[in-house]
């Protein structure tokens, strides 16, 4: 028997997610986007964001997501942090915040109406490095990118792409030729995407990848065969064929069963559910995995059955929920279509209502 | 006065962090401590004029201490150290590149997780290389600087994604494939545990990472110890799927007696990642009922990949 889904316990944290935080939120600075679009999604799915919160309040939220947009003279986008408003050329748009942004604002109904699209892509095609990979934000003063490179935004960069509905016809365009010649290069030998040439194979990193394709129409199913055999490999299952492992593996535990791990031979995560079965999804092969057991570990294991919310792994040790694990969690089983939660649009990881509203979105 | 450190930042002109736009608006408000405030509206007040000064790296250190996930410090930071070093002589260099190196790495003792570090590591070492070396990668010390603070944090966890990924840059950037160094490394660590997918990744790299051109890995004496491996520990997958990798390109039908011992024992369940194997041998034999025959099995043994078994036309 699976658990229950505590919808009311979830609502209440993903409210408090987005209210007043502790100081112990401060190494989260950079990331509040995050954090604001995490857990507007999660109540969206829930059907909970137009019920929880008055117009007013709506309004405040899109107010606040615009306050962090810089605009240059040649460039738009969304800052991380407020903190780094008035820095001059310390306050570049972020690629990771300015998705985070649009997301969130296409949740709450926004029309898109302020976002100076032709900047903001111009910004992102500035991002693109020469190995088609993409980094975080520019260098402002050289008009470099600057920052680490891996499929993370790749994913994030071809989602802000899709949100703006560029189409490939425009004067100013990402090189797709380029971006998925990288993604083809970080498949490692057993077909997981990683962080680089031949770096570990990754759930995470492997569903940023495959996304990455997705948004811009250059998937090909049958060239990623393998890298659903990687994932497929990601559910635990310890059991009498492979008791060995229970005695001898540091990493292994039965509580696990059901969930899933991101790499080789290391523990369930919530948010490794995520991203492999959302892999998968987007492979057309999510029916491979047995879902009433991932239903089982996420329901019975992960969700924090006092303050709600899903904690990232079964471990006693682990008793907190964090916006991340909590939204990933629930879109799992909106991916599984589990009763009483609303349908995620796996390529744009928004809700399918959300999705609905950026569909009628005219520029 | 404000001083932090041994520096006096009272002619700096604070920018505070409350932001005009949001007041009022309680949406994911953190209440900042008095510290962080204090920290964070210096810093603003030195980005905001682009002060590239031994006070402001010393600023961006103390941020960095707190806050480590800011992604434009790094880049600050970043600035002043070529600025500085710009405006020193040659022994200077040595120092100020040298004290960075050290400063990274208890940056990384401190934020174990932190994507930005290794990534400013690897700036500082090109940094080191053009500027100490004129160029000449051969003459940084990857042995002195780089492996102690990889074992220490190896040692704290010994899958860390970020160390064992700048260890793969060392070897790409340094020229070490097939280096025995290298390769010992890996085995050490196999040899604490056989488990430890990102040693397995690690040796697959620097053994068949250098396209070609600088070593060619003996493959025989490589199966032979990933065969060793396998025996130690039979449920292991990461040593299965390396073999497996090491095998793609040759074909598995080599495997075949290797293999059956695990697929055929009496007294313990077949072990699975062998049985995968043993099915791809019969679909190269083209023996298509005993491959269906090994999927009836997988069946049996790994349920919960029920489905994907299925799917193999079973």
């Amino acid at each position: 028997m699976a658990g229950q889904l505590l919808t009311n316990k979830h609502i209440a944290y993903f409210k408090r997610c987005v209210g007043v935080l502790p100081a112990a939120f401060e190494s989260e600075d950079s990331n509040m986007l995050a954090v604001l679009y995490f857990a507007l999604t999660a109540l969206d799915l829930l059907g909970a964001l137009q019920t929880s919160f008055k117009e007013k309040d709506i309004a405040y939220f899109v107010g606040w997501i615009y306050a962090h947009s810089v605009e240059t003279e040649e460039y738009f986008g969304f800052r991380g942090s407020l903190i780094y408003k008035d820095t001059g050329i310390y306050d570049p748009p972020n690629i990771g915040a300015t998705c985070f942004a649009l997301q969130s604002l296409v949740s709450l109904g926004d029309d898109l109406g302020r976002i100076r699209r032709g900047k903001l892509m111009k910004y992102v095609t500035k991002c693109q490095r020469v190995d088609g990979s993409f980094a975080p934000i520019l260098d402002m003063a050289t008009g470099l990118p600057y920052g680490e490179d891996d499929s993370r935004y790749c994913m994030m960069a071809t989602t802000i792409r899709k949100i703006m509905k560029w189409n490939g016809n425009e004067e100013i365009d990402i090189d797709i030729d380029r971006l998925v010649k990288y993604i083809r290069s970080v498949k490692a030998f057993d077909g997981g995407l990683s962080m680089g040439r031949m770096c570990e194979s990754h759930a995470g990193l492997t569903f940023c990848g495959l996304d990455s394709l997705k948004l811009t129409d250059t998937l090909q199913k049958n060239e990623w065969n393998d890298t659903a055999d990687f994932l497929v490999h990601r559910q635990i299952w310890y059991d009498t064929h492979n008791k060995l492992e229970l005695e001898e593996n540091g990493f292994a535990d039965d509580k696990d069963n059901g969930g899933f791990n991101g790499r080789l031979n290391k523990y369930a995560d919530t948010c490794y559910a995520f991203w492999t079965i959302n892999s998968l999804q987007i492979l057309q092969d999510s029916h491979l995995i047995q879902r009433e057991a991932v239903e089982h570990f996420l329901l019975k294991e992960t969700q924090n059955q006092l303050m709600g919310g899903f904690n990232k792994t079964s471990d006693p040790a682990d008793t907190y929920p964090d916006p991340l694990h909590s939204f990933l969690g629930l879109a799992t089983l909106s991916i599984l279509g589990y009763d009483g939660i609303g349908q995620l649009n796996s390529e744009l990881v928004i809700s399918k209502r959300a999705y609905l509203h950026w569909r009628s979105i005219k520029w | 006065m404000t001083s932090f450190g041994s520096y006096n930042y009272s002619d700096v002109k604070t920018l505070p962090l409350d932001s005009p736009e949001t007041k009022g608006i309680a949406v994911c408000k953190i209440l900042y401590s008095e510290e962080y405030k204090k920290l964070m509206s210096c810093l603003r007040g030195l980005m905001a004029v682009n002060e590239l000064s031994p006070r402001a790296l010393y600023m961006t250190e103390l941020v960095i201490g707190k806050v480590a996930a800011h992604y434009t410090v790094w880049l600050y930071r970043y600035k002043n150290i070529k600025k500085i070093v710009e405006e020193t002589d040659k022994e200077g260099w040595h120092r100020v590149l040298e004290d960075e190196l050290k400063w990274c790495g208890r940056v990384a003792l401190a934020n174990e997780k932190n994507y930005q570090i290794w990534h400013y590591r690897e700036d500082i070492i090109e940094l080191m290389i053009s500027h100490l070396y004129g160029g000449d990668s051969d003459k940084y010390d990857v042995e002195k600087e780089e492996f102690p603070i990889i074992e220490t944090l190896i040692d704290r966890d010994e899958k860390n994604y970020h160390v064992w990924t700048h260890r793969r840059w060392l070897v790409e950037r340094f020229k070490m494939y097939g280096s025995p160094r290298e390769l010992e490394f890996t085995e050490k660590r196999l040899a604490e545990d056989v488990r430890n997918n990102s040693a397995w990744n690690h040796r697959f790299f620097v053994l068949f990472g250098g396209k070609g051109e600088e070593f060619e890995a003996d493959f025989d004496t490589e199966l032979g110890f990933v065969k060793r491996q396998v025996c130690r520990s039979p449920t292991n997958p990461s040593s299965w799927n390396y073999l497996r990798g090491i095998c793609a390109k040759k074909g598995f039908v080599q495997l075949k007696e290797f293999v059956t011992q695990f697929t055929e024992q009496k007294e313990t369940d077949p072990v699975i990642p062998a049985l995968e194997i043993l099915a791809e041998i019969y679909k190269e034999e083209k023996q298509q009922d005993k491959w269906r025959e090994v999927y009836e099995q997988l069946k049996k043994v790994d349920p919960i990949r029920q489905n994907y078994w299925e799917s193999y036309g079973v």
